[in-house]
């Protein structure tokens, strides 16, 4: 009889194996290549001094964090109030409905949605610019914002509106005393997600930025795909890594006790 | 306190909004001019196009043959895992599966890229199909182990009473893996086929799935027949409708398994 040890192991192996080879010996190559100088054979670190140092680098990490940034108040502010009538107003088929309105996006591939996106603008007259890439960021990352609000606002106890309102509390009180702060975790989920996603966003700047369009995703592409720059390639994805790590860990630690 | 009625309304028209663009895609889909905005009635054109679009059909099967493998060797790696650990919480192997999901794409595509560089590997289905996997493990495992697959009480009910073990395993280990099985499966298909920025990063000269097809014509819309604004709308309806079924189906099922 196999003890009951040794079938685990065995049972791990292919995934622990396949995660090996095809997730931890890949970033393991990007560490070494953000190191590696190729054409002069040495291992440096200039390629991230470089990237963090350079104005040309250092200045598009910048516009990217301002646009992540922008798409994350754009769709806070508008999802918070979709979220409030779901959980506030919205019973039985009425909010399974608007669940499954809300969540279908996802299934939708973000390249098609933001291609389906750019023909209606370009119908509406907007051509490729700032103002595009910020439509279609908000258009593709609203239902990231907006399911992690609905899920932290759901587990609000249903009467606590109308014992607020029968206390005297007035509009501002409500939502700045009630819904905001049981909103919270997921307001820091979502803000969380969709800084991270947009951060590095290929597809929607490139299809939709035109010549504003030039962020971290396709300075990453370009250094590696279109140029040979592998090293500063890899440096960046570091850093962006790195970052996201980083966030992901602090709103984590910060906001345990509230999410779970 | 902000109207009931006005957030309703705000609420419903939030959700009618992110339709118009993919209505817009479909209507303009019909349309047979090939560009957008130039109404010249209702046809099939560009469907009928689409039977003799060659490079659309190649790239329909690269999609279907690279998510078939991919999520089926995947949900077998992670079912086999996930079998064994029976709902335990093995944080070891949890801190090895959630890094994947975290890391940000594009440095996941550019580890791939750079570790399939290293090895020599010539690009193609087999690395798109492997770069997917990489990430498809982790999600296939995530969705088993939340899912619970396993019921030792009810398996150790059954041969108490005299079921033999592959009774057992047909009878009650089978149908009550189900709804986890066919949740892995339908997750990591989607992620798969409609995978684009991994793919991106990991595909060689000539091999092309339809999210880079649609990609490369998105960019360049207009340079043939093929690639006009109306054509790929007619593409990228076509792809919606895959994505949408697959998600009804999956509701469906998923629906029918709770009522049961």
């Amino acid at each position: 009889m196999v003890s009951w040890r040794s079938r685990l192991v065995l049972s791990i192996a292919p995934l622990v194996l396949t995660l090996a080879t095809l997730f931890y010996a890949p970033t393991l190559a990007l560490v070494y290549y953000s190191f590696y100088d190729r054409f002069r054979g040495a291992l440096t670190v200039e390629f991230y001094l470089d990237v963090l140092l350079n104005p040309l680098y250092a200045n598009v990490i910048i516009y990217s964090l301002n646009i992540a940034v922008i798409t994350v108040l754009a769709t806070l502010a508008l999802t918070l109030p979709v979220a409030a009538y779901m959980t506030l107003y919205s019973r039985g088929l009425e909010r399974v409905l608007l669940l499954v309105v809300f969540t279908t996006p996802f299934w939708i591939d973000f390249l098609l949605r933001a291609w389906a996106l750019k023909s209606l603008l370009y119908m509406l007259g907007v051509r490729e610019g700032f103002l595009a890439l910020i439509l279609g960021m908000i258009y593709d990352y609203i239902p990231f914002m907006l399911l992690p609000i609905y899920a932290s606002l759901a587990r609000m106890p249903p009467n606590i509106v109308y014992a607020a309102r029968t206390l005297g509390a007035g509009a501002l009180d409500l939502w700045a005393r009630i819904i905001v702060p049981y909103a919270l975790p997921g307001i820091l989920v979502g803000s969380t997600l969709v800084l991270l996603m947009s951060l590095t966003e290929l597809v929607i700047p490139t299809l939709l930025g035109g010549v504003r369009g030039f962020t971290l995703g396709p300075l990453i592409y370009t250094l590696i795909l279109a140029g040979d720059e592998w090293s500063r390639g890899a440096a960046l994805a570091i850093i962006v890594t790195v970052l996201s790590v980083l966030t992901a860990i602090l709103a984590y630690r910060r906001f345990r006790g509230l999410m779970f | 306190m902000i109207s009931r009625r006005a957030l309703r309304v705000y609420t419903y028209s939030t959700a009618i909004l992110l339709y118009v663009p993919i209505a817009v895609m479909v209507i303009n889909s019909f349309n047979p001019s090939p560009y957008i905005g130039v109404w010249e009635g209702l046809s099939l054109h560009w469907y009928q196009l689409l039977l003799r679009d060659r490079e659309a059909f190649t790239a329909f099967t690269n999609s279907l043959t690279v998510a078939v493998v991919s999520s089926t060797l995947s949900t077998s790696i992670a079912l086999i895992a996930a079998f064994q650990t029976r709902g335990r919480r093995l944080v070891a192997l949890d801190s090895l599966v959630y890094p994947p999901i975290v890391m940000p794409e594009v440095a996941e595509a550019v580890a791939l890229f750079l570790a399939f560089t290293y090895v020599g590997v010539e690009k193609g289905w087999l690395t798109v199909m492997l770069g997917h996997t990489a990430f498809n493990v982790a999600f296939a495992y995530v969705t088993l182990t939340v899912s619970k697959v396993r019921f030792e009480e009810l398996e150790n009910a059954a041969r108490t009473l005299g079921a033999g073990r592959l009774e057992v395993f047909k009878n009650i280990i089978l149908p009550l893996a189900m709804p986890g099985i066919v949740a892995a499966l339908a997750i990591t298909f989607l992620l798969s086929f409609t995978n684009f920025i991994k793919t991106l990063f990991t595909t060689g000269p000539g091999f092309y799935t339809l999210p880079i097809l649609i990609w490369n014509r998105a960019r360049r819309p207009g340079v043939s027949e093929f690639a006009s604004q109306n054509a790929l709308n007619a593409l990228a309806t076509l792809v919606t409708l895959v994505a949408l079924s697959i998600a009804v189906a999956y509701t469906i099922y998923m629906v029918k398994r709770v009522r049961s």
